[in-house]
């Protein structure tokens, strides 16, 4: 009983010791770890006194292992709670650390306006229930006009100049789509009404380039078909992309045009710095594209667009000369960060 | 087309604003596409030439003392046509004449000329904006009166019209002042008149069938060629057409009032006064009209005699039947052609005139005889000729019922969204002059189209006609409210925006480069993928892009390197977009994804390092890809001139066989075939649907809650030994859940051919707390699999 007395007397003595110790130290780092070992270490004071506990009765034991158990937390603690404070105060020395340098550069790159547009064009649709298709740039004769309505030896023809493959095979003629609507013909092939979709994707014509015509270009088809589709959700559909794209305030406006896969034909155009600019041709799908892909046009209606997504995003960006699409010029691309 | 408003006025019953007119014309389908105002130049006056002396400093320059019934002036002319007496148009100090080609203006200031004062300018035609007659000054009548102005004789709005090709009947003034007229709810002054007689078919003869419908033609003797009257040479000129002489200037007066091409002969030119509609022979010539001796393709419809042909069909009539000033008696044709024939006829000439313009776009031969009648009477009005017989008529093919058009109330009302009144729609027929009969109990229309609107077929076009006159401002706007169809993912467009947002993330700018490209930039396309044949273009808009591309690399390499004189930071482009070939006669068409970068790897800045990018920043790219695309890889090596030698590689999936792309070091050669500012440029390139094919599904693995342990060790191995082979013994072992290459290190301390790994182990079990002891012995394991597999030992 006595040897458990002085042996409780000892761990107050020594836990006295050591925070007394650990007050008195230098502030570093290094007195902190001569303390540690003088402590803490493996032939250090607190190991001392635990050799004590092979030494006396079990009776002992159950009284002083818990607070020797609790010295040994409690050393453990002063220790790390000092250290952190040195560490903190340590750091928060440099008091010439310059906050005003600039920050970790992290490179982020761009897209292409083309594709921002077409996103948020193709993002206004998806939002009407139409999906979002892509089809292949080369295109056979039978698709780019003959299934919509364009005969050979047609003056219709003229509003697509066209540019030729050289011969691939005997079976079919060969051309860089002209406009997205092959894929009018190829999607009603495909799937069966009811059908929304947008179609994206790059269009080719043999004409001389300047300011607002390129020879590549981009285009976004769209097709709706069902039964009882009518000219008054074509404008409504419309209306509402114009509006995602160019806010409620924007003025629009449909009139008359020709295309010929489409009966009545539209053209639509929004007011733009006192001018009417067309930025879409659309119509309701002419019953003879209808027939000509096995459709009955007594049963199924729709409408289709394409829009040309460069001269929008002209419009919107305030971008003079279409050329600077194809530049890919850094001092041009570097500025639409979205 | 253009349109005079002077000329639309003589026909239409309405009185507007020509800003009505044109937003009228252009919302119901005729687009007016710019609007000249002519004779509106102030300040631009009658004077009289009263003297005209030499310019003492300049031989081509002359003085002219003008008057202009008050004032005198004194101007420096160089005109070649100046006399004294004549009547002219002085542009006085301060007007402004208009200069189309700057789309601007040009104002008369007082100055000298030569040291002669000049008082305004004398002025052509064209400086007026009359006509592109520039020959000499414009001389006036003696009608005109002194100090009048330039307004009070020319004043007129011209529209420019872009017709659609369907619209053939709007080629003409008296197509579109009806159009026009049933806009505003109007009927035209304007009925199709024949007066002329028949007579039996003895002149002309067609010779071959499908080429020539309808043939009607008359001989008028004692004409008189002259200059044509005033009324119809300005008539011409404010429609752009110069005036040649009578007969000439009144077939093309028809032709744009009603829109009937017509040729004149002179029939002394035709032999035996018998002409013939054919087909053309081989090798058969023509000189035209301007001059042009012309081969004809085998099959062109030409008007001929019994020897040789006198004209091209519907396109341009020959030089040697031409109206000559001492011609006296003429034949006049008006005919209809094949409109296939002449479209292809005139493409294959490159001859496009104003006549082939209207043949090609489905012309009714219903016209001829209002035509030829017409001309008829304006020639005998003005050149005193005389008919000879009558009019000699081959109309094959006549039709005579027209089909009728069922007009269904309910179906335009389905097909529109709106709802219109019959009164509505039956008047809106009638002011286009469709003929119709009205069944009030099933609310259809029979429609009869009338015969200048070949466009007008079937209902739709009705609907179309109806809805564009009552304006498709009417129309009510009202959204899809049908079923929406069922979502089928597009599997390879996500994919390709979610790259897109990979790349831009990790600091890539997109480009987007033309298809076409020329021989030399095809050449750079890596040569071990098998690509096939290129794909050539058969009317290339340049040599630049006559072929198309089979890789996005060759327009990297450019775009990069006309990048690098204006742009000082890192180059980094990405494209995607497609690439074609044939294989086996079979075309492939792609999408690819690429990438280039180049120069530093960072933008010059403090904290960050100023090297240059190499074969790890192409490969840091594609794991990222693959990586965020749960793509399974193996790195192959990959030789091809295109890369510096063993700086590339190809990435090879177990998944389908297949390699999904490369990428790798460019190669000195290449850098230097283009203007780099750097030595160094790494790309990639990667195949879309091969990524798409090999993604893995995400599959979920409970974590471990017991903790991570890790062991550092330094490896000695053979240079030739790579950390991938490393890599796969150490992540076989149990319990290893990463490896982590730290360092690299040859030189001193390590022998010659080997090289020094240092490599950090991360360890964790699903059972419990993994021991130093179960950690050291999977060590000694890996050990010694290393060594006994790659001669590999620990660095003491």
């Amino acid at each position: 009983m006595k040897n458990t007395e002085l042996t409780l007397n000892n761990i107050e003595g020594l836990k006295k010791s050591a925070i007394d110790d650990l007050k008195a130290l230098s502030q570093d780092i290094d007195s902190l770890e001569n303390w540690r070992i003088d402590y803490l270490g493996r032939n250090g004071k607190l190991s001392s006194i635990m050799k004590i506990l092979a030494t006396i009765s079990n009776e002992d034991k159950k009284i002083i292992g818990p607070k020797i158990n609790q010295l040994k937390v409690d050393l453990n603690k002063v220790f790390s709670d000092y250290k952190i404070s040195l560490e903190s105060k340590k750091s928060s020395i440099d008091e010439n650390y310059d906050i005003s340098l600039p920050g970790m550069k992290i490179q982020l790159g761009n897209y292409h306006p083309t594709t921002l547009i077409i996103r948020e064009i193709c993002n206004a649709f998806a939002s009407m229930g139409f999906q979002i298709l892509e089809g292949n740039e080369i295109e056979t004769e039978k698709y780019n006009f003959d299934l919509l309505n364009i005969p050979s030896d047609h003056p219709a023809r003229d509003q697509w100049d066209t540019i030729w493959l050289n011969s691939i095979n005997a079976e079919e003629k060969y051309l860089l789509r002209t406009h997205t609507s092959p894929m009018q013909a190829r999607i009603m092939e495909q799937k069966k009404p009811p059908i929304r979709v947008v179609v994206p994707g790059k269009c080719y014509r043999y004409e001389a380039t300047d300011a607002t015509h390129e020879w590549e270009f981009h285009q976004i088809e769209g097709l709706a078909i069902d039964k009882k589709i009518s000219f008054s959700e074509l404008k409504g559909t419309l209306f509402e992309m114009a509006r995602k794209i160019f806010g409620s305030d924007q003025k629009v406006r449909f009139r008359c045009d020709f295309f010929p896969f489409v009966e009545p034909g539209v053209d639509m155009s929004i007011l733009w710095d006192g001018k009417w600019i067309e930025i879409l041709g659309a119509g309701m799908v002419h019953p003879k594209v209808l027939t000509g892909v096995g459709y009955d046009p007594m049963q199924y209606s729709g409408f289709a667009f394409g829009i040309g997504p460069e001269r929008v995003s002209m419009l919107k960006n305030k971008i003079k000369d279409i050329r600077n699409f194809h530049l890919n010029d850094l001092r041009f691309l570097s500025q639409f960060v979205k | 087309m253009k349109l005079p408003l002077s000329w639309l006025n003589e026909y239409v019953n309405f009185d507007k604003s020509f800003e009505e007119i044109s937003e009228n014309l252009t919302m119901i389908g005729n687009e007016v596409e710019s609007i000249d105002q002519i004779g509106d130049i102030s300040g631009v006056i009658i004077c009289e030439i009263l003297k005209i002396n030499k310019h003492p400093n300049a031989d081509k320059l002359q003085i002219t003392k003008l008057y202009d019934g008050s004032n005198y002036y004194s101007v420096v002319c160089g005109a070649p046509n100046i006399e004294v007496g004549q009547k002219i148009f002085l542009a006085t100090i301060g007007s402004k004449l208009p200069d189309p080609e700057n789309n601007t203006f040009f104002e008369i200031k007082k100055s000298k000329i030569r040291g002669e004062v000049s008082e305004g300018m004398i002025c052509s035609e064209k400086e007026l904006g009359l006509s592109d007659d520039h020959k000499g000054i414009m001389v006036l009548d003696n009608e005109y009166k002194l100090g009048d102005t330039l307004k009070k004789y020319f004043s007129d709005t011209i529209l420019n019209i872009d017709v659609t090709p369907n619209r053939v009947d709007c080629l003409s003034i008296v197509g579109l002042a009806r159009d026009i007229s049933a806009k505003f709810s109007e009927n035209i002054k304007f009925t199709y008149k024949n007066s002329l007689k028949s007579k039996n078919n003895n002149n002309v003869e067609i010779l071959d069938t499908d080429i020539c419908p309808r043939y009607s033609g008359v001989i008028i003797d004692s004409v008189k060629i002259e200059e044509s009257p005033k009324w119809l040479k300005d008539k011409l000129k404010l429609i752009g057409e110069r005036p040649i002489n009578n007969i000439v200037d009144i077939t093309n007066f028809v032709m744009f009032e009603i829109g009937q091409p017509l040729h004149a002969f002179d029939l002394s030119q035709i032999k035996e006064e018998k002409i013939f509609v054919r087909k053309s022979l081989k090798n058969e010539k023509i000189e035209t009209l301007d001059g042009e001796l012309r081969s004809l393709p085998q099959g062109t419809i030409v008007i001929a005699d019994i020897d040789t042909p006198i004209g091209i069909a519907g396109i341009m009539g020959g030089k040697n039947s031409e109206i000559k000033p001492n011609t006296n008696s003429i034949f006049l044709e008006a005919a209809n052609f094949n409109p296939k024939n002449i479209r292809s006829t005139s493409r294959k000439l490159g001859l496009f005139t104003e006549a082939s313009m209207r043949f090609e776009r489905n012309l009714k031969p219903d016209l001829t005889e209002y035509a030829l009648s017409r001309a008829v009477d304006l020639i005998i009005d003005i050149t005193g000729g005389k008919i000879r017989d009558g009019m000699e008529d081959i109309f094959l093919d006549k039709i005579t019922s027209q089909e009728k058009i069922i007009l269904n109330k309910e179906k335009m009302r389905l097909h529109l969204g709106l709802d219109i009144d019959n009164e509505k729609i039956s008047k809106t027929l009638s002011y286009l002059d469709f003929k119709y009969e009205f069944d009030s109990k099933l609310e259809t229309w029979s429609v009869e189209a009338p015969f200048w609107r070949s466009d007008v077929e079937i209902p739709e076009d009705l609907h179309e006609e109806i809805a564009r006159i009552i304006g498709y401002d009417d129309i009510p706007v009202s959204f899809l409210s049908g079923e929406i169809p069922e979502w089928q993912p597009n599997k390879s467009f996500e994919t390709k925006i979610f790259l897109q947002d990979i790349l831009v993330s990790a600091g890539l700018n997109e480009t987007i480069s033309y298809s076409a490209t020329s021989e030399k930039l095809l050449k750079i396309t890596p040569s071990n993928v098998n690509f096939g044949e290129t794909i050539s273009l058969e009317n290339p808009i340049s040599n630049e892009h006559s072929l198309l591309r089979k890789s996005l690399i060759p327009s990297l390499l450019l775009n990069a390197s006309r990048n690098t004189n204006n742009w000082k930071k890192p180059i980094k482009l990405f494209e995607v977009g497609n690439v074609f070939y044939t294989l086996k006669s079979k075309i492939i068409e792609k999408t690819m994804i690429a990438g280039i970068l180049t120069g530093s790897k960072n933008e010059l800045d403090w904290n960050q390092s100023d090297e240059d990018v190499n074969y790890f920043d192409a490969k840091g790219i594609v794991e990222l890809i693959l990586k965020k695309l749960n793509i399974d890889f193996e790195v192959l090596k990959c030789e091809d001139d295109l890369f510096k030698k063993n700086k590339s590689s190809t990435l090879f999936n177990k998944n389908i066989n297949q390699s999904l792309g490369y990428l790798g070091e460019i190669s000195d050669e290449i850098i230097k075939s283009f203007s780099f500012n750097t030595d160094i440029a790494v790309i990639f390139e990667l195949d879309l649907e091969k990524l798409v094919k090999s993604q893995m599904p995400i599959i979920y693995k409970d974590f471990s809650s017991f903790p991570q342990a890790h062991r550092d060790i330094s490896l000695i191995v053979d240079k030739d030994k790579k950390y991938e082979d490393i890599k796969k013994i150490i992540i076989a072992e149990k319990y290893v859940i990463e490896c982590i290459i730290i360092d690299t290190y040859e030189g001193d301390e390590i022998p010659d051919n080997k090289r020094s790994l240092s490599i950090r182990i991360n360890y964790q079990s699903h059972e419990n707390t993994l021991s130093s002891k179960i950690l050291d012995k999977i060590e000694k394991n890996i050990l010694s699999k290393l060594n006994k597999q790659l001669g590999a030992y620990i660095r003491e």
